[in-house]
């Protein structure tokens, strides 16, 4: 692999893009931290499969994070756990890291299984079809309006329990 | 209500505040090149644990059956050093597919395929070694481009197939189980290399020692599948190349399974092949990207053949 190239093509990439990158991430992670580990993990098969990559290395990234995203790309990386490759922002989150507490349904989306999340921000922040979330995904159209559907309707569900567990007032009342 | 539900959901999205970490790059950089490093260390170590086993195991030469599989703590090694040399090698994998039908068949499926990138071709050739209909795919964020030569009926077309063409995706090895009525063959050998990487990455297959293909001591791995009564169902077997880990001939043996052979793509286009294989063979070659070679990957139009419109 050409070192250089690659690195100033994506350091360009992400002094342009970078923002919009980490938050689709941050999104699909659930976490700032994991959002960060998420963006790395896929840059670094970015650089992997560089001389394969043909056209916009951009598309090219996306794809990688959604198809990381969608696969619960943490258990997949646990090899690297092993070798102690793997980094520990862990040790670093103080609460901080996280979304911010007040955005409320964002915090709800870290509770849906990885493929309702990413179905879930992928047609509703990525603004993708079902068509093309099914083959950022790898999977059919179909499952793609079930997981984005049940998605949708488990945080529905999860925001109205949170928010009725979360009111003094709903232990308190008394009719 | 489910609107309103929707619109905040986005503009909390929208809120999320990010800040890229400063050497986000240079860490996704250093990171590859210590999985190089290390993969290739542990490859290593993996290649004598390997030889060893392979050894102790006493593979014959013929069938290629799990019996004598060395340990999976081994196989782990060559696999991931597989995975890594499909997904780094940077060349153009060239393969040539061999079907056994069961009885005579009026089309040959039988040909050459080339894949570099998101570029691939297939070439279909009639039972008299003609090319019968020549396949280039180049995948783009758009879609599908594909260009179609038909050779009977000396026309050709080109199109961009924006949704993918069934409305699930293909099956993989990973997917074969209980007797599924697939089609299999089709699918694996549009794109072989896919499907091994699916293979090992779910574990399917094994190690199973060595054995002699295409002149070198090959490493062969195996994914035996049987049906829920226990038979066999589906074997795989591949043949790796010891020192480059990149493959160098896969059989699928269908085991008397009947399974049809023509893709959904070319249904739609009225050249529906459905003929029961029992076997299929594709030999590897691995060639560098030069510009002749890339030129490979895309169909050529003779001469006087006439462009139609295509299949939406």
């Amino acid at each position: 692999m050409d070192g250089e190239q690659p690195v100033s093509v994506l350091e360009d990439l992400l002094a342009a893009k970078g923002e919009q990158l980490l938050r689709t991430a941050v999104l699909l992670a659930g976490s700032h931290a994991d959002g960060e580990d998420l963006l790395q993990a896929a840059l670094e098969r970015v650089f992997r499969h560089w001389r394969t990559i043909r056209g916009d290395p951009e598309g090219y990234l996306r794809r990688t994070l959604y198809h990381l995203a969608a696969d619960g790309w943490r258990r997949k990386g646990a090899w690297r756990a092993r070798l102690g490759l793997l980094h520990q922002p862990e040790a670093l989150s103080d609460g901080t890291g996280d979304v911010d507490r007040r955005d409320h349904l964002i915090r709800l989306l870290r509770a849906l299984p990885p493929r309702q999340r990413t179905a879930v921000v992928l047609r509703y922040w990525e603004e993708l079809t079902e068509a093309e979330t099914a083959r950022a995904m790898g999977c059919s159209a179909g499952t793609v309006k079930a997981a984005a559907s049940r998605g949708l309707r488990r945080l529905r569900e999860l925001s109205a329990l949170d928010e009725n567990d979360g009111t003094p007032q709903t232990t308190g009342r008394t009719g | 209500m489910s609107i309103d539900f929707e619109e905040r959901l986005r503009s909390e999205m929208a809120a999320v505040e990010v800040r890229p970490r400063p050497g986000l790059v240079r860490a996704a950089y250093r990171d590859c090149q210590r999985r190089w490093r290390v993969t290739r260390a542990v490859a290593a170590a993996g290649v004598a644990a390997v030889t060893a086993g392979g050894t102790a195991a006493g593979l014959g030469a013929a069938g290629g059956g799990r019996a004598g599989a060395v340990p999976v703590e081994t196989a782990a090694y060559v696999v991931s050093h597989v995975t890594g040399a499909l997904s780094g090698s940077g060349e153009i994998a060239y393969t040539y597919t061999q079907y056994a039908l069961d009885g005579t068949a009026s089309r040959n499926l039988d040909g050459p395929s080339w894949k570099y990138g998101d570029q691939s071709r297939e070439i279909y050739l009639t039972p008299a070694g003609q090319p019968d209909i020549d396949w280039g795919t180049t995948q783009t964020s758009d879609g599908d481009v594909q260009l179609v030569v038909n050779y009977p009926a000396r026309t050709w077309y080109r199109l961009v197939a924006r949704h993918p063409v069934s409305s699930s995706a293909p099956p993989d090895i990973c997917d074969l189980s209980g007797g599924k009525e697939l089609i299999v063959p089709r699918d694996f050998t549009a794109d072989p290399q896919t499907q091994i990487e699916a293979g090992l990455r779910c574990g399917v297959l094994t190690l199973a020692g060595h054995q002699r293909v295409g002149g070198i001591d090959a490493l062969t791995l195996v994914a035996q599948l049987t049906d829920p009564q226990g038979k066999p169902f589906l074997t795989l077997t591949l043949w790796v190349n010891p020192s480059s880990y990149l493959p160098v001939e896969a059989k699928l043996d269908t085991h008397g399974h009947m399974f049809t052979g023509a893709s959904r793509q070319r249904a739609s286009n009225g050249d529906i092949v459905a003929v029961p294989v029992r076997s299929v063979t594709v030999t590897f070659t691995w060639l560098p990207p030069t510009r002749t070679n890339l030129a490979l990957l895309t169909p050529a139009i003779p001469t006087g053949f006439r462009q139609v419109t295509g299949e939406p």
